[in-house]
This record gives structure tokens, C-alpha cells and sequence, in this order.
């Protein structure tokens, strides 16, 4: 299946140019209609947030209160720190004022009073550019206080990070932005969802940029319409990015409708590179890692990439050639997750250390035979205790690499260096040569 | 089983098979413990808010549905943050969650030192005592272990090992969220992550001494108990610190007749579980090594030992009906059945009025004092009161140093549901923080500041017109009628005695109660006292009450030759007395001293007499705190040397004035004290088991204004 | 992680008193810092973006004065804010750092494209591993983790833009040209940080 491009579909860094492309009509669109009826049609349109998770986006919204006692919030999250994902850069680089006009529709729905953007510090092509469409947003009476004659006051603020991958996840995100360490809070049932106690405990919609930029979409074309994209899927509506890269020729986002192939996303970044296809990591470094078999297979959809054992996730597709040894992949996979662990909790805390020590230990040559059963214990301990998802997805990369692939880490174990014995896989690692010890 | 009927609040939950009821939203953690059951925990402290870091304490929880079945959720879930909910199931022994708990306790000690052969921690160790119910037995952890900083002075009593941390947070949290002072953090993150100080500077807190209770493992520990002693060697008995007058529960540890440490006590009527600084580490003065254990008498310049007899002719001969001539001060550590016993023998013996307990520079006659001029009690607000109060004026000097614990619930009161706080001091002080208004005023202009917002409230009240005229001259500024919104209904008073140590202390009291009167807020007036007993020492009349001289008289007394013996009982004047040299004058003129104390002090050099007497710990006795509870302490060790408790001493004294039925128990006393004053029958020995009983407070004969000090 | 150093004092030297704290920041960013906490409903939420603030007034890092500067503008404790700074890895906080500061994304993406033969040359040619300053205080080098721009790996983060993706034999000419230039990317990109937080009309009022 060829793209079908939604989002992506322009480039518009400008108002004027946005204007020309049809912006803001959704929101002119939205302003007259009921608040309810908005959200209702976001709920016709089967939207799932695309940070990750793929939570029905209608529940969020229509989870904030609808008789006002407290100050209401619009979080976007726009935090993107998944490695292998590159499409919220994408979207606000090129067409800020489409996460914009979405967060402030979804501002109208809720009746917010501030709404946040919250880039990760280091995007700062982003942030200029989110910024300046701010501006001029607020110039033209867009934002700001009685918006379109209406009586709604709303007003967009930037605010950036400082480098913590764990923000990205809504909770620490919302630790960060009241000026907290990155640690993620409480969640429901231990305490209210955010959309009744959020940022300084008041109602609060978080979406991630992708969400957003689906709403004036949705809004401007019906939700009906929407939801007919992606019907071949049992659960999954729209189009949605995959930023592609690793062993491709053309990495790059590409939007796909639901339905699609995985191996037709790999023909459209120009096929593998370097060697056979090997391995795919399809929705960001948290998803359980695929081999060529089931790649072949994998059909885009929430639940139909599950069948294969994976998830859509972020959308970060990585592709692997035959020059990749995964032991060293997931070394440095784990090397992420203990790097930007926040600490709170003991299982990630302490596991996420201990599973990057043995890996370390493995491809410096070190590795013993019980190492596979210890990873997976260790794996076991971490999974589902941890107190946010983060040490899940510490986790679960690791399980799948040592189901898919467990030649590679017995290999590993007892000769003391990769089955990979290429030019090209020796890349992989920080050491020339691995030092046997 | 059938259900219980549902009562209002509560829920029906079911532990491990046990269908129980429990008040909506309890913390599954503490519902487990109406069973019997418990829940290992390490983060999880109740006086804290729960954070579920830790998770030791994941649970498995499940729905019970309409259909009786049970929907488990597909993740174990942390107990300590999880509230309970109309059928919710929780299971606490499954094999899963006995593997989960294993799994926790092997990830925490992969980096923990296993010093417990030297850790101080070691016996009484959280991590210890569920490692060894429920941890693994060995470690599959070969690589090398974390290292980081051992044995770290962090403060002048609290030494921090990184090592040994667990990262649970409940230091943090406590300087956070208790104490306020939010002295230590986490630094860096993940694995790397520690509590620190800013810069590794001093742990600078009143409160500090709670985070080396809190620490479930020996990362903080307290450096004066460092190295003493091991748990199993110590014993422990309850007793009551005296360090301040707010009188909170405590541990006692001693070990071979020396204290060893001080821990806090639950007592949610008085300090919850916290202790201060001053009464955590203040306690030393016990273990002084030259503690008096004979009494001494003067002969020639030296003070030599002798026998009880030859103290007590000494005694006799010059106290005995000496009326003016003689005269008593006493400090703070002294029980009600000392005190009263002394008043008693000062009264009927000696036939003198001239006795005193209090120290600061202005004291009030009772025709000066709160009640005189006002007509009101001096106190009116339990200490656990202050938790919910929501708003309050705060006055003089730090509440965090005067009355910990007051302090900490008003803190509490803050935090909870946001009570609006005024503060005026000369000096920064803890509470400002969280004021919503804090008045700075210059050393010595108390009284101003305190009449200047007087004005400002009364500028938004109806009614007490004569005060609002009185009150002209003081105009309040814009930082007066800011802070004057935060007491705009009802609020509470808070201040101590020491503000009498302050030249214009006498009036800014005067203010402050005019201020309450004028507002109708006399019932939440409050003037705390400061010394361990003072309140004792003033509901039993241990001061001049009008007849008699005060502090300074008799300090004066003694100078001009018109007090010729005094006697100190458990106080040092040079201690206390703000001028040093009168003191000097004072004790070097007078022609026979008696000094009657548990420790040595500066008074005794110019002693005729020496007695020594027990300290609180070696005899039994009773104290008043701020909020008149009467809290019984027990003797803990025996008297060092010939020590007597003081009451026994007085008993002993007066036989030889006038023999009569002898007093064996100090509880006689409290049945003598009862019949005299009914407002103490409460405090009827049979009734002071426990936390104590408290004495009637807010008895107010009548409010008035007294508005001569405007002038 | 910093050594800390044992002593044998009983007790540590305090910190200061607020009062003592001298603040530093400039008019500039004493305006930047009122308009920032307009954004928010406290002050507290305010304290990532003046930390951003004091890394640029105090030269591209955070030595304790600024901690304790921004703790007091703020009114916060000062362990809070280390404890909020430190968490943070775009935040340097007790350590000066190069004008320049070259980030290796070494993440998976980056990884199987070559980024550690990207970092190796780097360490070769700047005599320096990750984590160390050149030793004329132009270059420091860190290895980060994913950059999100894994179209372009194995990619380079040098101050407030990314390059990628970088060839081996671009690097020296890189190196060159950053050496010249005498101004300092670290303080340009917490500058721009600052700036891109602040609404047009906030920043007109700034002078």
C-alpha cells in the first residue's frame, strides 16, 4: 500500500501558508458547534493517542469535568525522547500551527484556560518554530483572551525541557512542568486520572503532538471519515507516522493508513540497505523486537502487530540488517533505559542497572551460561513491578531479543564474541575488538 | 460468606479470603493490619504521604463483580498507595507476590553493603528483618558493587553512608513534607541516585534527629549513638522529654546507667512520633561523669563530702522559720510532687512567700499577668488542635524552637487544607515559609508591629470601637493590611513566654490578648510556656503571688542583704538570669546557699550546701505541659550515688521541722495536690497510665481590654 | 559522580543564608524571569526555566551560586533545586563545561550506523573521552542517548542544532570551524532555550 499522507500531507511553517492549506477552519469549525458534539466526534473518528500506549483519545476528553470549578489544562506532549521516533520533530518543524490549532480544539472541548507544549530542550528547531506559530497566533486573535468573540480566554505557552527521557511519560512529564524532578506520580487507582487531578490538581488533557495534529482533521472532515481509514484493522482508525530508520535506504516518517504491511513501510523508505533483512524494532525502542519471518507477516494495527508478538507503539520503526548483532543491540538498549531510569522505584531503579552490567559483562566476553536464565528472571522481577512503564519497556526489548533470538546470546556466551563476525557489525561496538576477559 | 451490612464510610473489602469493612479510601497497607496481617513496607510511613517507591509492599488486587467472580488487574499493585474501594480483593500471600517481594529485596541488595556487623542499624534493620522473612537467601550478583562515601558527617549529629541507602525517600520526604525545612533532596537519578544536602553543607534542622529514626536501613545514622552499643544490649523504656515544656513521648535507651540514645514515641495527642533536635540529642547532661553523688557541705573554702544529717541541721538551722529573710527559685526539670512538696515546706516551715520558677526578665505579678489584666487563661489550644486550625497569628520568637511541636501541626494545618499563617518575629524563623504573611520588625519593636496589625484586622471588624481608638497611633502599612486578610474571622494565638525575656515583652502579651479579646478570638488565645514544668510549677503557685518576691527581688534580696538564705532547686541562675553579674553579686553575698541539683551547674561554687537529687529518669514523678497534660514519668535507673528525689529530700526536711506521718509515694503527693486544687483530679495517679490526663483549660473569668499600654 | 571527600570535622560548613546569596542575574534576566512565571501559577513550576536562565548568566553551567541564586528568586530550599538540576542531563551543574559541546547520539539507530567510530575519531582528534573538556576549555564531548533524529544518524547534537548525518570525514573540518568561532555554543543554546519560552510581546518588553 502506497503512503497515505494526512499530516504530512503539507508543509506550512507560516500562518499565511497554513491559511492557504485550509488551517483553521477546523478550529473556526469547532467553535461554533457544541463542546460535547467535538468530543464526539473525536469518539466517532477512533482516535488512539499515538505517544505510545493507544489510549482512546475521546475518554481524555471527555474525563475533564464539564462544569467548571477549577482552572482546566491542555498538556501536549511533545517531550519525543522514544528512540527510533523522529515524527513529532516532523510535525512541529513543519506545520506547528496543525498541533496548535489541535490543542486548541481541544481546548474549546474541554474549556481550558492555559495549555502547555512541552518540547524536550534539545529540539530546538521545534521549539522556534512552535513558538513562532504561537506568535502569530496570538497576533491574529487566535489565542488569548476572548478568542473569536467567543469569551474564551486560552492562552499557549512553550515550555522546554532539560534531558530526561522519562518525561515523555505523562505523569513525570507533569512532575517536570510544575518545576519537579522528572518522577512519574500516581496513577489511578491510587489516584484520580489527570483529567480530574493533573497539573497543580486540576483537570488536565494530555495528548501527544500526533493526537493533537489528528484532531483538526477530524474535526473539519467528520469523524466518520476518519474512522473510515484503517477499517481492514480490527481496532485501529486513521493514518498514522512511522519515522523509519536504521539498515533503509530513504529513513525517514512516512504515514501509512492502518492495515498497512510492514513490509510495505520497508519498501516505501527504499528497502534494507547493506544486507538481508534481519530484525525490526517496529514502534520505538520499548517494543519487543521482530525478526525478518515476522516481519514479513506484520500487518499495522494496534492489535493485529500484537498477533506477531510486537506493538505499534511510538511508531519509531527501526529496521536491522544481516550485519547487526543483537546482543550488542540490546546491550545498548538496556545502556538507554539505565541511563535515563528516574530512580524512583527499586525494580527499575536497581534492575535496570544489573540487566546493563551483564550485558556488558556479555559482549566483553564474560558471559556465563546461567546469564540467559538470570536476564530473564531479572526481566520477570522488573516487568509490571516497576511503578510506571518504564520499566516495562526496560523489560520487554530484552524478553523478546532472548525468545527471537537466543542462538545470538548463547553464541555470545560461550565463544566470547558475536555469531556476527562482520566488518560491519564490529560498528556496533564501543570496543575495537571485544576483550575477552 | 454473606456480606456485613454496609455502614456510611465504610466499604467491604476482602484480604486474603477475609471479607472485612474499613473506611473508604484507608490505605490498603494499614487495612491488611485490622487483621493481623502485615505487609512488608520500606517508602510507606503513615505520617507521610505515600509514594509506592519502594514496592515491597505489591499486592496482588482484584474486582469482585456483580457475578461474584473475581477480575484480578493484570499487575501486582503497591498496597501502600492503593485506597480501599467497594470490592476490592487483595491477596498478600500468593506465590506471586512472595516472588515479587523476593524480587524487590534481591534488586535492593545487590548494592547494599552487607556490613551489618558494623552498622548501627544492624538488629533493629527494616531491610534486615524482611530480608529474613522474606528475601532471597543468597545473591545472584556477581559484578562489582556500587561505591559511594561511607560514615559522611552530614551534620553535627547525623552521619550519612551512601552505601547503605535504599533511595525509599523517606528522609527527603521528611524535611519536606513534616519538618519543612527541605534540607535534603535526591541528587542525579536513576542508580546514581542519592539524598543530599545542598552541596553537601550542614544538615542544618531542628528536626533532623527524626530522619536517622525514619531511615529503614544505617544510611543515616545518628553520630552520637555511633558505635555505642548494638539494640539487643540497650533497654528501652518509655519515659517523657523535658528538653521543652511541649513534653513528647520518647524511648529511653540506656545501657549500664548511661543514656545512650533518645527515640521518638507515638503519642498522637503530643508529638505524634517526631522529636526535636534539642530533645533528641540534649540529654547528655545525664551522663556527665562529675555528677554530684554525696551532698557536700563548705568548710572554709572547700566543698567536702558529708552525710544527710549534718546537710539537713545545716539546713534547718538557717531556713527554718525564716520568713522574709529566706527565699526558693526553682527550675524547670522539677516535678509537681517536688515542686509542691518545696512550696509546702517553703510556706509552712519556713513561713516564706518568696519563691519563684520563672527566669525572664520581666515577670508579671498576677495582677499583671494574662489573667490579671485580661481576664482569660493563658492557654486555650491542645497541642493535636493546632493541626486543624485555619488560621493563626504567630508571635515572637521561632515557634520551631519554643514549641516544636506546635509548630509541626501547624505546619500540618498548612499543608492539609492550607491554613493561613501570620508571623511576627524580629528574626527569620522557621514558620515563615509557609506564612502567608510574615511581619519582620526590628529587635525591640515587637509590640509596635503587633499593635500596628491590630489596627489593620480591626479595619475590617465591626465592634470593639474603644480598641480601634486606642489603637490611632499605630498605623498600619500595606505589609499590615496583607497580612490582616489572613485573619480576617476567626484565628488563633500563638505565642511563648520567653517574649518576657524581650524589654517590651509584657506589653506585646498585653497586645495580643487585646487583639483576641477585641476580635472575639479569646478562646484561641494562647501564651505558652517554655520550661519543661513551668506550667506545673505555675498552676501549683510556685511563684511570689503577691506577697512574696519575685526572681529579680530576690536576686536584689540577696545583693542588699535582705535575703540572707536561698535555695536553688535544680536551676542555675547564670544559666538562666539574663544579668550575669547580679547573679554573681547575688550568690557571692547571700550569706547560705543551698544548691540542690542532679548535675553540676556554676551555682555550686558558691554553695554552703550541696544536695543532690535525682534526675527525671531516677525517680517517679508527674509533669505539666503546655497543654496541661499531666504525664507521669517513671525512674528508669537508680540514683547515682546518695541521690534523693527531691520530693523524698523535702519529706525528710520537714519530719525533722515538724514530725508526722511520714510520705512514702510520690502518688500521696498528687492526692495532697488533688485535695488542695480539684482542677488536678485528673491527674489522680490511677488516670496516667498511657499518654497521660489533661487539666481543664480556656478558664476565662471574663474577657477585658487593657489599653494603657497604647500610651 | 563527584568524589566526595571524607573529613573528620564533626559537622560541615552551612550554607548561606539567603540574605548572603549575592544574585547575579542581569536586568535581562531578571525580566525574562517575570514574565517566565506568568506562565505558570507558581512559583516553583518556573524553576526549569530559570535554571535555563542561570546556565546562561553563569556561563554556560550551574556552580552552586546559581543554584542557590535561583533558589532564592524562586523561594525554594536550595537542596530542592540541586536535586531538580542534577536530575536533568542538559543541565550542568558544578562543572564548567566547553564553549562547545559535542553530543555523540550513540543510541541504536546511531549505534548500528556507525556512531561509535563517529565518537572514536572525536576522541582521537580532541585528546579527549566522553564526559572531559579539551584542556583549553573549548571542547567538551558527551555521549547522550537517542536524539530523536534517527533519519540522519549517526547524528551530532553541537550546541542548539543537529548535524547528521556525519561522515567520518567531516569531522576535522567540523572541529575547525567550531574552533573559530569564538563565541560560546553552550551559553547560545541555553539562551535560545530561554527565548523560545517567551511570547513576542514578552520579549519586546525586555531591554
Amino acid at each position: 500500500m502506497p503512503e497515505l499522507k494526512l499530516l504530512l500531507k503539507h508543509k506550512a511553517r507560516t500562518l499565511d501558508e497554513y491559511r492557504r492549506i485550509g488551517g483553521y477552519a477546523a478550529f473556526q469549525k469547532a467553535l461554533a458547534m457544541d463542546r460535547q458534539a467535538v468530543i464526539d466526534e473525536i469518539k466517532k473518528s477512533g482516535l488512539r493517542g499515538r505517544g505510545g500506549a493507544g489510549f482512546p483519545t475521546w475518554i481524555k476528553w471527555n474525563g475533564i469535568p464539564k462544569q467548571k470549578t477549577k482552572r482546566h489544562y491542555v498538556l501536549c506532549n511533545a517531550d519525543e525522547g522514544e528512540p527510533g521516533t523522529f515524527k513529532d520533530k516532523e510535525l512541529m518543524e513543519s506545520t506547528p500551527h496543525q498541533v496548535i490549532e489541535g490543542m486548541m480544539i481541544a481546548g474549546w472541548a474541554t474549556q481550558a484556560d492555559v495549555g502547555y507544549i512541552y518540547i524536550r530542550a534539545e529540539f530546538m528547531d521545534c521549539a522556534r518554530a512552535v513558538k513562532s506559530a504561537i506568535d502569530e497566533a496570538y497576533a491574529e486573535g487566535l489565542l488569548g483572551k476572548n478568542i473569536q468573540g467567543t469569551g474564551w480566554d486560552f492562552d499557549l505557552h512553550v515550555h522546554l525541557g532539560a534531558g530526561s527521557y522519562e518525561c515523555g511519560e505523562e505523569s513525570a512529564m507533569m512532575s517536570s512542568l510544575m518545576g519537579e524532578r522528572g518522577m512519574p506520580r500516581l496513577k489511578a487507582p491510587h489516584a484520580p486520572l489527570p483529567t480530574i487531578a493533573g497539573l497543580w490538581d486540576s483537570p488536565t488533557l494530555i495528548n501527544n503532538v500526533e493526537t493533537f495534529a489528528c484532531a483538526p482533521h477530524i474535526i473539519q472532515n467528520g469523524g466518520d471519515w476518519y474512522a473510515a481509514m484503517g477499517a481492514s484493522t480490527k481496532n485501529s482508525r486513521g493514518t498514522k507516522i512511522f519515522s523509519v530508520s536504521g539498515h533503509v535506504n530513504k529513513p525517514g516518517n512516512y504515514e501509512i493508513e492502518f492495515g498497512t504491511k510492514l513490509s510495505d513501510l520497508l519498501e516505501l523508505a527504499g528497502g534494507i540497505k547493506g544486507g538481508a533483512l534481519k530484525a525490526c524494532i517496529p514502534g520505538g525502542s520499548s517494543v519487543p523486537i521482530l525478526n525478518a519471518e515476522s516481519v514479513a507477516k506484520a500487518v499495522i494495527g494496534y492489535e493485529e502487530i500484537g498477533e506477531v508478538g510486537s506493538m505499534v507503539g511510538s511508531g519509531g520503526c527501526i529496521f536491522f540488517n544481516e550485519h547487526t548483532c543483537i546482543v550488542a543491540l540490546m546491550w545498548r538498549t538496556a545502556k538507554f533505559y539505565m541511563r535515563e531510569s528516574c530512580g524512583k522505584c527499586t525494580p527499575c531503579r536497581e534492575g535496570t542497572d544489573w540487566l546493563f552490567q551483564i550485558h556488558d559483562r556479555i559482549i566483553k566476553g564474560g558471559g556465563r551460561p546461567e546469564d540467559i536464565n538470570l536476564l530473564k528472571q531479572i526481566c520477570a522481577q522488573i516487568d509490571g513491578r516497576s511503578f510506571c512503564g518504564l520499566g516495562d519497556a526496560a523489560a520487554w526489548p530484552i524478553v523478546a531479543a532472548l525468545k527471537v533470538f537466543p542462538h545470538e546470546y548463547e553464541y555470545f556466551i560461550q565463544h566470547g564474541k558475536s555469531i556476527v563476525d562482520t566488518p560491519q557489525s564490529k560498528l556496533m561496538f564501543p570496543y575495537a575488538e571485544p576483550v575477552p576477559v | 460468606m454473606a456480606s456485613l451490612a454496609q455502614e456510611p464510610g465504610l466499604v467491604t473489602i476482602t484480604i486474603d479470603g477475609t471479607e472485612l469493612q474499613v473506611p473508604k479510601g484507608e490505605l490498603v497497607v494499614e487495612s491488611v493490619k485490622r487483621l493481623g496481617r502485615e505487609i512488608p513496607i520500606f517508602c510507606y510511613h503513615p505520617r507521610m504521604k505515600p509514594v509506592g517507591m519502594c514496592r515491597m509492599c505489591l499486592v496482588e488486587v482484584g474486582m469482585k463483580q456483580p457475578d461474584g467472580t473475581v477480575r484480578m488487574m493484570p499487575k501486582p499493585q503497591a498496597g501502600c498507595t492503593l485506597p480501599a474501594s467497594d470490592n476490592l480483593v487483595v491477596i498478600t500471600d500468593s506465590e506471586s507476590v512472595i516472588a515479587d517481594r523476593r524480587g524487590v529485596l534481591e534488586f535492593l541488595l545487590i548494592n547494599h553493603p552487607l556490613d551489618c556487623p558494623i552498622c548501627d542499624r544492624g538488629g533493629e534493620c527494616p531491610l534486615q528483618n524482611n530480608t529474613l522473612f522474606y528475601g532471597p537467601s543468597t545473591t545472584r550478583y556477581v559484578e562489582v558493587k556500587r561505591h559511594l562515601p561511607k560514615a559522611f558527617p552530614l551534620s553535627r549529629h547525623v552521619t550519612l553512608d551512601l552505601e547503605r541507602c535504599i533511595q525509599c525517600g523517606r528522609c527527603v520526604r521528611f524535611t519536606e513534607e513534616i519538618s519543612g525545612d527541605a534540607q535534603l533532596a535526591f541528587l542525579f537519578r536513576g542508580a546514581a541516585m542519592t539524598p543530599r544536602t545542598f552541596e553537601l553543607t550542614d544538615l542544618d534542622s531542628k528536626f533532623s534527629g527524626n530522619v536517622i529514626e525514619i531511615c529503614p536501613v544505617g544510611a543515616l545514622t545518628s553520630s552520637d549513638y555511633r558505635f555505642r552499643a548494638r539494640p539487643w544490649d540497650l533497654e528501652t523504656r518509655p519515659s517523657t522529654c523535658l528538653e521543652c515544656a511541649n513534653g513528647c513521648s520518647v524511648w529511653f535507651d540506656h545501657r549500664g546507667g548511661k543514656m545512650v540514645r533518645i527515640n521518638g514515641r507515638v503519642n498522637d495527642a503530643v508529638n505524634e512520633e517526631w522529636t526535636c533536635d534539642k530533645g533528641k540529642f540534649g540529654h547528655g547532661y545525664l551522663n556527665a561523669p562529675d555528677r554530684p553523688a554525696k551532698p557536700l557541705i563548705r568548710k572554709e573554702d572547700v566543698l567536702a563530702a558529708a552525710d544527710w544529717s549534718t546537710a539537713y541541721q545545716q539546713i534547718v538551722a538557717h531556713f527554718e522559720d525564716g520568713r522574709t529573710a529566706v527565699a526558693g527559685l526553682v527550675g524547670a526539670k522539677v516535678s509537681n510532687e517536688d515542686l509542691f512538696q518545696f512550696k509546702r515546706m517553703f510556706h509552712r516551715h519556713f513561713h516564706s512567700p518568696n519563691l519563684d520558677h520563672r527566669w525572664t526578665r520581666i515577670l508579671p505579678s498576677q495582677t499583671e499577668g494574662v489573667r490579671g489584666l485580661h481576664g482569660i487563661d493563658e492557654v486555650h489550644t491542645r497541642i493535636a488542635e493546632w493541626e486543624s486550625v485555619n488560621a493563626a497569628l504567630v508571635v515572637g520568637n521561632d515557634l520551631a524552637s519554643d514549641q516544636p511541636m506546635v509548630y509541626l501541626r501547624l505546619r500540618k494545618a498548612w499543608q492539609r487544607h492550607g491554613a493561613k499563617v501570620v508571623v511576627i518575629s524580629e528574626r527569620p524563623t522557621y514558620a515563615d515559609h509557609f506564612a502567608s504573611a510574615v511581619i519582620r520588625c526590628e529587635e525591640g519593636k515587637l509590640f509596635e508591629a503587633v499593635a500596628r496589625l491590630s489596627a489593620a484586622v480591626l479595619q475590617n471588624r465591626e465592634g470593639a470601637d474603644a480598641l480601634r481608638a486606642a489603637l490611632k497611633p499605630f498605623a498600619p502599612d500595606a505589609k499590615d493590611r496583607a497580612a490582616a486578610e489572613a485573619l480576617k474571622g476567626e484565628f488563633f494565638t500563638v505565642c511563648s513566654e520567653s517574649v518576657y525575656a524581650k524589654p517590651d515583652g509584657g506589653k506585646t502579651v498585653s497586645a495580643l490578648a487585646n487583639l483576641a479579646v477585641g476580635t472575639d478570638n479569646a478562646q484561641r488565645f494562647n501564651l505558652y510556656p517554655v520550661g519543661a514544668n513551668d506550667m506545673g510549677a505555675a498552676l501549683l503557685g510556685v511563684h511570689p503571688g503577691g506577697q512574696g518576691m519575685n526572681t529579680r527581688e530576690i536576686l536584689e534580696g540577696c545583693i542588699q542583704g535582705r535575703i540572707k538564705s536561698l535555695w536553688l532547686l535544680e536551676c542555675d541562675p547564670f544559666a538562666l538570669w539574663h544579668d550575669h553579674q547580679q547573679v554573681q553579686d547575688a550568690l557571692e553575698n547571700v550569706e547560705f546557699l543551698v544548691v540542690q541539683t542532679s548535675a553540676p551547674n556554676q551555682a555550686m561554687q558558691y554553695a554552703s550546701v550541696v544536695l543532690p537529687c535525682c534526675a527525671h529518669v531516677e525517680a517517679d514523678g508527674t509533669y505539666t505541659n503546655i497543654e496541661r497534660r499531666v504525664q507521669k514519668i517513671e525512674a528508669i535507673w537508680r540514683p547515682k550515688g546518695d541521690a534523693k528525689p527531691s520530693w523524698k529530700l523535702f519529706t525528710e526536711l520537714m519530719l525533722r521541722m515538724n514530725p508526722s506521718r511520714p510520705i512514702f509515694e510520690p502518688s500521696e503527693l498528687m492526692e495532697m495536690i488533688i485535695a488542695e486544687d480539684e482542677s488536678f483530679a485528673p491527674a489522680a495517679y490511677h488516670n496516667l497510665e498511657g499518654n497521660g490526663a489533661c487539666l481543664p483549660l480556656g478558664v476565662d473569668a471574663g474577657a477585658q481590654l487593657f489599653m494603657e499600654i497604647y500610651q | 559522580m563527584e568524589t566526595i571527600h571524607l573529613e573528620n570535622s564533626r559537622g560541615r560548613p552551612k550554607a548561606p543564608n539567603p540574605e548572603q546569596v549575592e544574585l547575579k542575574f542581569s536586568d535581562q534576566a531578571v525580566q525574562e524571569l517575570e514574565a517566565l512565571l506568568t506562565h505558570y501559577p507558581d512559583k516553583k513550576s518556573a524553576i526549569l526555566p530559570t535554571l535555563w536562565i542561570a546556565q546562561r548568566e553563569y556561563g554556560g553551567y550551574l556552580p552552586p551560586e546559581a543554584i542557590a541564586e535561583v533558589a532564592v528568586r524562586l523561594q525554594r530550599s536550595y537542596a530542592e533545586i540541586e536535586g531538580v538540576a542534577t536530575f536533568y542531563t542538559m543541565y550542568h551543574v558544578g562543572h564548567p563545561v566547553g564553549r562547545h559541546l559535542i553530543e555523540v547520539c550513540t543510541c541504536l539507530t546511531c549505534q548500528v550506523c556507525g556512531a561509535y567510530r563517529i565518537a572514536e575519531r572525536l576522541k582521537a582528534k580532541l585528546g579527549i573521552d566522553f564526559g572531559e573538556t579539551t584542556e583549553d576549555g573549548v571542547f567538551t564531548l558527551e555521549e547522550v542517548e537517542c536524539l530523536d533524529a534517527c533519519d540522519r544518524a549517526p547524528v551530532l547534537q553541537v550546541s542548539d542544532a543537529y548535524i547528521g548525518p556525519v561522515d567520518e570525514a567531516e569531522i576535522d573540518a567540523l572541529i575547525e570551524k567550531l574552533r573559530s568561532d569564538p563565541g560560546s555554543g553552550t551559553i547560545r543554546l541555553a539562551d535560545e532555550i530561554v527565548k523560545a519560552q517567551l511570547h513576542a510581546n514578552e520579549q519586546r518588553d525586555i531591554r
